[in-house]
Order: C-alpha cells, then sequence, then structure tokens
C-alpha cells in the first residue's frame, strides 16, 4: 500500500469514529491512558503496548487500568521490538474479507520510536486484495511542560531506521534536519558526522513558550553554527502547516542533496519525518539515542489537547 | 562564538567550480598527479578531496582557465568516485535488515558500489565530453557509439536512448530496483539467487576497464584527444568508509598490474588497518612502495611537514583575509603581527620584571647574559619552583646568577628549557600550581599555522573567527590577548564537538567510556608532566599504544587520528595489520591551548602507564583549566 493522504483531524472526532483496532502505549506517565479514558470504548480488539521492564507505581495503575478491560490485550515489550505489532496487525488485516475502509487508533504518546514507526513500515508491505484503504488515527496527548532531565553528555548511538532508509548513491552532499529536542550533544555531533549543511526545526511559541525556550537555551551553541535561514519554527499544534513546511524543504533540498531527519524532539514532528521517508526518495530517517538510560522518570501530565492525524493508505 | 570548526571549507559539498576557485597547490598535489597508484593519507580536514576533486577533467579545465594560474597537465583522467558517512550506515543497515542472507547482502552491496564508480564514470565522460560545446559529426558520432558500448557493458535496461544523461537516469532506476528487491525479499523471505539480474554478477574492475577501452576505441582519432594517453585514475575518497570487500579490494589492487591504464587513487585516514586474510601480496605492502604505490601523508608529523604547512597556510590565509576585506593588498602579519612571547612575558605585571637589558649583539648567549629577559625568568621560577631549583644545581647552574657555561650547555639545556621556563613560571607560585585563564601563549601567524597543524579546514574556520574580532575596513593588528582567546575557545569547542560524535563514546559494564575524556586524561597528564610534577627538561608529550590497551580503546585512538585529535608522530607504517597499535601519536596543536601545552613534541609513554597514572591522581577534580586565580 502507499500513502496517498495525511490530514489533521480534530480529536473531537475520534469520539464518533469506529475504529477495528486500536494500540495504546502503557508507560509510566498518567498521559498513556488519558485517550483511553477520555474515549471510553470497549472493543474487542485493543492492544495495550506495556514496557516490560518498568515497574514503577504509575506505570503499575495505567497498567491496571488497561487491565480492566478483559478484552485488551496486553503485550509486554522492552519498546525495541516491533513483532508483536506486526503480528497484531497482520491476524486481523488477514482475516478481512473484501472490507472497503479500515481504521486503526494509534495514541503514541507514550510508544518508542520503534513502535510508532511499526504501523507504517507494516502498512507499506502490504498488500491485499480485500481491503482498499486502511486509515491510521495517530492521535497524541499533550503534555503539561516539565523541567527536562539533564541528557546524557556520552554515549551516543545513531542509526538509520529500519524501514525508513534506503539506498542511495553518495553523490549528492547530505543535508541534515534536526528536529531540535533537548539532546544538545546528538545534534551537534550528528551534524559534524554527516559533513552535512544542517537545518533545524523547533518549535514556535504558540502553543508552549516554556518549552521552546528551555529547548533553545539547551541548544544554543548548535543554534549558533547553523545558518539563520536554515532554522525553522513550526505551531506543534497545526500539523498539516508544520507537514507542509517540511514537506516543501525537502523537495527543494532533494534537488542537490540527500536527507537525513534526525527527529529529537516533539513526537509529532518525529511522525511527520516517518511519512515523508515513506513519501519521498532519498530521505532516510535516524534515531539518535542513549546508550545507557540516565534520564530521570518524569510523570507528564496531560493538558487536556490532542493532536490527531489521520494517514490514509491505499492499494 | 560561531565556532563552526568542521563544515568550512568542506570540499565534499563544493561544486568543482568552487574547488578550483579556491584550490592553492601543494607537495601532496604534486606527488598525488604521477603515473602510478597513490595512497593518500591524512585525518579529517587535512584537504584530502580537494585534492582528489583537483584531479578530475572539469576542475582542471576550470583552473586552467584562469590566466593566473601555473597550468596543470594531468597524465590521466580523474574519476572522483565519493563515498561518505551516511552511506556507510546505509550499508550497515542492509547488513542488518538482510542478516539472513550474507550472500544476498554482499551481491547488494556490490551492485550499489560498482553502480556508484559507473555513474562516477560516466559524469567523467560527460565531463570530457559536453562540456567541449562541440557540434561537429564525428564528436556526435563517436559519442553514441561511446554510450551504445556503455549500455551493454553497464548492461542497462532498455530501451535506452544512447546518451550519457539517459544512462545516468537509469542507473538511478538500478538503484530504486534493488530497494523494491530488498522490500519484496524483506517480505518473501526468499532468494532465487538464478532470476537475479546480469550486474548483480559484475565487477567493478572489468567494468571499468571496458569503458575505458571503450572510449579510447572511439575517441583515439579524434583531435579533440590527440594529446591524451587515455590513462584513468579512480579515486576513491575516504577509504575508511567503503565497505570491507572493497577496502581490501582497493588495497589488493595497489599491488596489481592488471590494467596498465588504469590508476588507482585512494585517500584514507593516516592508519589503513588491514585484516590479516587480506591477499598475500599485501603483506608485505611497505616494503615495496615505492614500485607499487606512493604513500602520501597529508599531515604535520616533522619538520619538513611543517615547512611546507606553513608555506601552504601562507598563501591559504592571505586569499582567505584577501576575500574578507575585499582588498588585493593585505599583510598577513601586519594582521597577526609575529609570534614574541618574550614580548608578552615582559608586558606580564605579575612577574614584576624591572630594568631589563636587550643585548643588541648576536652573539650565542646574548638573550641569557646576566639581566636579560631569560635570566630574570630562570630566577623568578627558582624561586618559586624548588624542582627547578633542584634541576639547576644538578646541573651545576647557580639559580642566583643563571647563565650558561658554554655554547654546548646553552643548546642542549637553556635553550631547550624555555618554553618549559615560560610555561611553569605562568602556572607555579610559592611551589604551588595556580589557575590562569588566559595566558595569551598563543598567537602570532605562524603560532596560527602550527595551532591548525597541516589541517586547512581548522585554519579556514580559526582565521574566520579571528576576522571576526576586527573592523571590516581597518586592517589592524588583532592583540595576542585577543588571538589567544579565539583560540582557546575554538581549541574547547573542539573537545566538545569531538565529544559529540556518535562514534565517540563506547559502553563497557555500564559504564561509558569516551574520546573527549581520553584526550583529557592524555592532555591533563602532560600538563602535569610539564608544569606540576618536578621539573623535567624532557617531559611526557606523547604517547606509545601498548599492548596494555584494550580493542575498545584502540578504536577511540583511531577514531581521534581520524578526526585529527591524535597526530601519528612516526609514520613508518601506512598499511597495517596492528593498526595504531605500537605507534606512537602526540595530541593535535589544536587541542594544546585547551591543555595550555606549548606546541612541541616531546618524549613518549605507554598510553597504559599514562592512564594508570592519571586514573590513580585526583586531577580531574583539581584541574579547573579555565579557572581564574583567586
Amino acid at each position: 500500500m502507499i500513502i496517498t493522504n495525511t490530514t489533521q483531524i480534530e480529536s473531537e472526532k475520534l469520539l464518533n469514529l469506529k475504529f477495528n483496532l486500536s494500540f495504546y502505549g502503557c508507560g509510566y506517565e498518567k498521559r498513556s491512558a488519558y485517550l483511553y479514558k477520555l474515549l471510553n470504548v470497549n472493543l474487542l480488539n485493543n492492544f495495550v503496548l506495556a514496557f516490560g521492564a518498568n515497574q514503577d507505581k504509575n506505570f503499575i495503575e495505567n497498567l491496571n487500568l488497561f487491565k480492566e478491560n478483559p478484552n485488551n490485550n496486553i503485550i509486554i515489550s522492552d519498546g525495541e521490538k516491533d513483532i508483536d505489532i506486526y503480528n497484531s496487525l497482520n491476524d486481523f488485516l488477514k482475516e478481512q474479507k473484501s472490507k472497503e475502509e479500515i481504521n486503526i487508533l494509534i495514541d503514541y504518546s507514550s510508544m518508542t520510536k520503534i513502535w510508532m514507526s511499526a504501523f507504517l513500515k507494516y502498512l507499506v508491505s502490504f498488500n491485499s486484495e480485500n481491503i482498499s484503504r486502511v486509515n491510521l488515527y495517530y492521535s497524541y496527548s499533550h503534555s503539561k511542560f516539565s523541567i527536562p532531565t539533564q541528557a546524557s553528555k556520552h554515549g551516543i548511538s545513531v542509526m538509520p531506521m529500519d524501514g525508513f532508509c534506503k539506498l542511495s548513491l553518495p553523490d549528492k552532499p547530505t543535508a541534515l534536519i534536526i528536529g531540535l529536542g533537548y539532546d544538545k550533544n546528538m545534534a551537534t555531533g550528528l551534524s559534524q558526522y554527516l559533513d552535512a549543511e544542517s537545518y533545524i526545526f523547533h518549535t514556535d511559541n504558540s502553543y508552549s513558550n516554556k518549552y521552546r525556550t528551555s529547548v533553545l537555551d539547551e541548544n544554543v551553541d548548535l543554534l549558533r553554527e547553523v545558518k539563520e535561514e536554515n532554522i525553522y519554527e513550526f505551531p506543534i499544534l497545526d500539523i498539516n502547516y508544520t507537514q507542509s513546511i517540511l514537506h516543501s524543504l525537502l523537495t527543494d533540498l532533494l534537488q542537490t542533496n540527500r536527507i537525513v531527519l534526525a527527529p529529537c524532539g516533539p513526537k509529532i514532528f518525529t511522525l511527520l519525518c516517518l511519512v515523508e521517508s515513506l513519501i519521498l526518495d532519498n530521505v532516510d530517517v535516524w534515531r539518535i539515542s542513549s546508550s545507557v538510560s540516565t534520564e530521570k522518570i518524569i510523570d507528564k501530565l496531560p493538558d487536556g489537547k490532542i493532536s490527531v492525524l489521520k494517514i490514509t493508505f491505499e492499494n | 562564538m560561531d565556532t563552526n570548526l568542521y563544515h568550512s571549507f568542506n570540499a565534499r559539498n563544493l561544486s568543482l567550480f568552487e574547488v578550483a576557485n579556491s584550490f592553492i597547490i601543494n607537495s601532496q598535489y604534486r606527488d598525488l598527479i604521477s603515473l602510478n597508484h597513490s595512497l593518500l593519507l591524512g585525518p579529517r580536514g587535512c584537504g584530502k578531496t580537494t585534492l582528489l576533486k583537483m584531479l578530475t577533467p572539469q576542475a582542471i579545465n576550470l583552473w586552467n582557465e584562469n590566466l593566473n594560474n601555473e597550468k596543470i597537465i594531468l597524465p590521466f583522467y580523474g574519476v572522483y568516485i565519493p563515498t561518505d558517512n551516511q552511506w556507510k550506515k546505509q550499508f550497515n543497515q542492509l547488513e542488518k535488515t538482510l542478516s539472513f542472507s550474507p550472500d544476498f547482502t554482499m551481491l547488494i552491496s556490490k551492485v550499489i558500489v560498482n553502480t556508484n564508480i559507473i555513474k562516477s564514470i560516466v559524469s567523467t565522460f560527460y565531463q570530457l565530453l559536453e562540456n567541449s560545446e562541440r557540434e561537429d559529426d564525428f564528436y556526435f558520432k563517436y559519442k553514441k557509439e561511446l554510450c551504445i558500448d556503455l549500455i551493454e557493458i553497464f548492461k542497462l535496461d532498455k530501451p535506452i536512448s544512447p546518451d550519457l544523461l539517459a544512462i545516468e537516469l537509469s542507473l538511478r532506476n538500478r538503484i530504486s530496483n534493488v530497494n523494491e528487491l530488498i522490500n519484496k525479499t524483506l517480505i518473501t523471505k526468499t532468494i532465487n539467487f538464478g532470476e537475479l539480474p546480469d550486474y548483480f554478477y559484475s565487477e567493478f574492475f572489468d567494468i571499468s576497464s571496458n569503458a575505458f577501452h571503450s572510449f579510447k576505441r572511439h575517441f583515439s582519432k579524434d583531435l579533440f584527444f590527440k594529446q591524451s594517453n587515455f590513462r584513468w585514475a579512480l579515486c576513491f575518497d575516504e577509504l575508511e568508509l567503503a565497505p570491507e570487500w572493497l577496502q581490501e579490494s582497493l588495497i589488493n589492487q595497489l599491488r596489481s598490474r592488471n590494467d596498465q591504464t588504469i590508476l588507482f587513487k585512494l585517500t584514507s585516514t593516516p592508519i589503513v588497518q588491514i585484516e590479516k586474510n587480506l591477499d598475500e601480496n599485501t603483506t608485505n605492502l611497505e616494503a615495496s612502495t615505492l614500485n607499487d604505490y606512493g604513500v602520501i601523508r597529508a599531515w604535520t608529523y616533522d619538520q619538513s611537514g611543517f615547512a611546507k604547512w606553513n608555506e601552504f597556510a601562507d598563501k591559504f590565509a592571505f586569499e582567505r583575509i584577501k576575500n574578507f576585506f575585499d582588498k588585493s593588498q593585505i599583510d598577513t602579519e601586519k594582521l597577526f603581527g609575529k609570534y614574541d612571547i618574550d614580548k608578552v612575558i615582559k608586558s606580564d605585571k605579575s612577574l614584576n620584571f624591572n630594568d631589563l637589558i636587550d643585548f643588541e649583539d648576536n652573539q650565542w648567549d646574548a638573550k641569557y647574559r646576566k639581566g636579560t629577559l631569560m635570566w630574570n625568568l630562570i630566577k623568578h621560577l627558582a624561586i618559586h619552583d624548588k624542582s627547578f631549583r633542584g634541576y639547576l644545581s644538578l646541573n651545576n647552574i647557580s639559580y642566583h646568577n643563571p647563565i650558561p657555561r658554554d655554547e654546548n650547555q646553552m643548546g642542549k639545556i637553556f635553550r631547550k628549557m624555555k618554553p618549559i621556563i615560560i610555561y611553569r613560571s605562568q602556572f607555579i607560585r610559592n611551589n604551588k600550581k595556580r589557575g590562569r585563564k588566559n595566558v595569551p601563549f598563543y598567537f602570532g601567524v605562524n603560532n596560527i599555522y602550527e595551532v591548525c597543524d597541516g589541517n586547512p579546514r581548522f585554519l579556514s574556520g580559526l582565521i574566520d573567527q579571528l576576522l571576526k574580532t576586527t573592523q571590516l575596513k581597518n586592517i589592524e593588528e588583532i592583540t595576542p590577548e585577543k588571538q589567544s582567546e579565539v583560540i582557546y575557545r575554538i581549541s574547547e569547542r573542539y573537545l566538545e564537538i569531538i565529544s559529540s560524535h556518535p562514534d565517540a563514546s563506547y559502553e563497557n559494564r555500564g559504564k561509558i567510556n569516551n574520546l573527549e575524556k581520553l584526550i583529557k586524561e592524555i592532555g591533563m597528564f602532560f600538563y602535569d608532566s610539564l608544569i606540576t610534577n618536578d621539573f623535567t627538561i624532557n617531559p611526557i608529550g606523547s604517547f606509545i599504544v601498548d599492548n596494555g590497551i584494550d580493542k575498545n580503546l584502540a578504536n577511540l585512538i583511531n577514531l581521534g587520528v581520524r578526526l585529527g585529535a591524535f597526530v601519528y608522530i612516526d609514520p613508518k607504517e601506512a598499511i597495517s595489520e596492528n593498526g595504531v597499535y605500537e605507534k606512537a601519536f602526540r595530541l593535535s596543536y589544536l587541542m594544546h591551548p585547551y591543555f595550555k601545552l606549548p606546541l612541541r613534541e616531546y618524549n613518549s609513554r605507554n598510553l597504559s602507564y599514562i592512564l594508570r597514572v592519571i586514573k590513580k591522581s585526583n586531577v580531574f577534580d583539581d584541574f579547573n583549566l579555565f579557572s581564574e586565580e583567586q
């Protein structure tokens, strides 16, 4: 299947939609279960991806909430494997006979990049005569601002994301697009590593000025080293607009570059990077991570806003 | 402060026009254009890519078009073949994704590498043919016949127009087809090797050789190529990033004499590590380098290297400054001054030297006689540093009147200890270490060149930063203090940049080790040896990677060598089974300002000893390089 359309929809519309499948990520954040509680639906095909190693009190509370519904399928995973998601999708989609349209809800607020990318990766390889369209509703519960933990200074590992990296010829220089987050050294390191012209995307102040300021403060050296005209601000609540500026920059850069997208910041931007990588050739998404987790647990509280991106796949 | 050390002047991302326009011929280029295989070695930023790109026909044409340039006639046509880290990671990912079939992975890897080489050959043919603005019938006929040949040699999908651009497009489609094939294989998990297209089984050397022979066949009678001897140089950039099978194949090719019309020009890091199971011809590569291929070392490891570097750097700086001020008459020395450390020490009020005597004669002891700056400085240090007093006494030199007794002692002791005395006198008071933020040690034209340690990219970054401190209209000397401040900051930022390199860390038993930490440990040991420990005229300032160093740490050192943080100072081996082991290195002079070390090479110790000593000391706790004196 291929992506034929992406559009942001209002979160209220989720209440009126019928989902054939739903996936939630269960972590230590209170916002893990926020959408689940809000929708209050009792579906047969709810899948809950829970972090196996987590024994935090908040996590157990969230998990117990999901367990209250005996129909929920709880999948314990370490966040690095996507096979359970494939199996769940496979089992369901293969059984469908002459289904015009399938709707799948994915609450990726507490999902890892591997988990959130698995649905897209699966569908681009999926081919069925029985199903002509699959709509993925990627939903994200925003959180109240919390002071970031100190990011790990060392122990960085970078690698292309499986399924979002294609072989290319190295005859054009690399352009690096960084979604700015709190990993200042990671972004600088990657920029040097690739010998790339760097472009920065960071949130504007339309949603949370505190978040914006703290990210900019963290990356002050990097921002000085990137050309002013290569720095883009995006309104995180307006996904259509954010995607349009990202897409137009990518199509422009692709004339003369190969591209590496390195989303270190908000998950909404990460999702857009994954989508663009599937739409355009020569656009890789790289995952940057710390090899040893030094992060302290922060319970991110939902602030009530939900952003939803509908991604349509068709045969 | 903007300290964009790596991005400035990176030839990888420059067009051939930009490369030719900013090119300065150096000794390495003259070696590289000789009619033999070449292995051009050097750290990142030392100009290897520029040199390779300047072997391509288009770059040479652009260069020669400028009448002010010394005309270059190459005995071959260079085919520039790029590689980069993004590509390397794509191959790594391929191996991971297709781990269930290493044979298929190898075939895919070969197809992609071959396509890259073919694409580069087509680009070179394009430079030779399409830029000539010819419109005669012979030209069109020969070109069409060549393209028909190439379509067959490259096994391109048909129908296809016999045109170089169409061939290039077809090669790009080949990559898309390979990606599709990978996706299908991932789903089906089955590979029918017999059904793979024929180009999966091509060898790059055969394809290249056939393509070059075809070019010669069609154009050997063409007047436009009458002076050509139809030799070709396949110029592989950044060998260390290429797939391992290709590295091995290319190193083997250096020794081969298969096709005398094809030369190999390879660039790599200062030490090319080979596996022991390579072709037996390669096991004794070094012994026959003079016969088969030339090793060109593009870094500063000896006095001769520094002399060549200074000459190049002078021209490079001149061009950079000229463009900044947009004036043709530029005096680099007027802007940065000469390195005159005596003047700086004289102006240091904390030393409180009054009534210094300057002797104008040129006698051997003129600068060390009673009352001179050095005489006062030696006395001063002897008062504050009892270990130095002990050293003088041991050598029968009175610290009340420290003058050399003869020319021999002058050379062996006084001249040698001068930089050590200068540094120690700044950091020792009353037998205790004192912190000082910015002692203006690093300034002046030659010092600026030396700090950059043979690396044009560092030099361009540093000059840009220094120029930012000046007024655009006035070419006035930048003070030593200002220059030193800029250099300190660049040194500091360089260390930060290194620490954030994605390969600069590894995990061992839950703990992270990092190149920055390693450099700091080494630098602090050198600092201690020079400043904190008892005075010695032979401090430790370099290290040998001994067998006590584990592989993870050796990999970090290798990365440091590649990034230019460590300088290979005794480069007897270019290709080595041992990699960095048993070889001596110093810190790049760009690191020296951070550790407040003189730009000198000192004695070596085993690295395992250095790390053992530094771990025992609490040097990380009390060594605050940027703290001010309280």
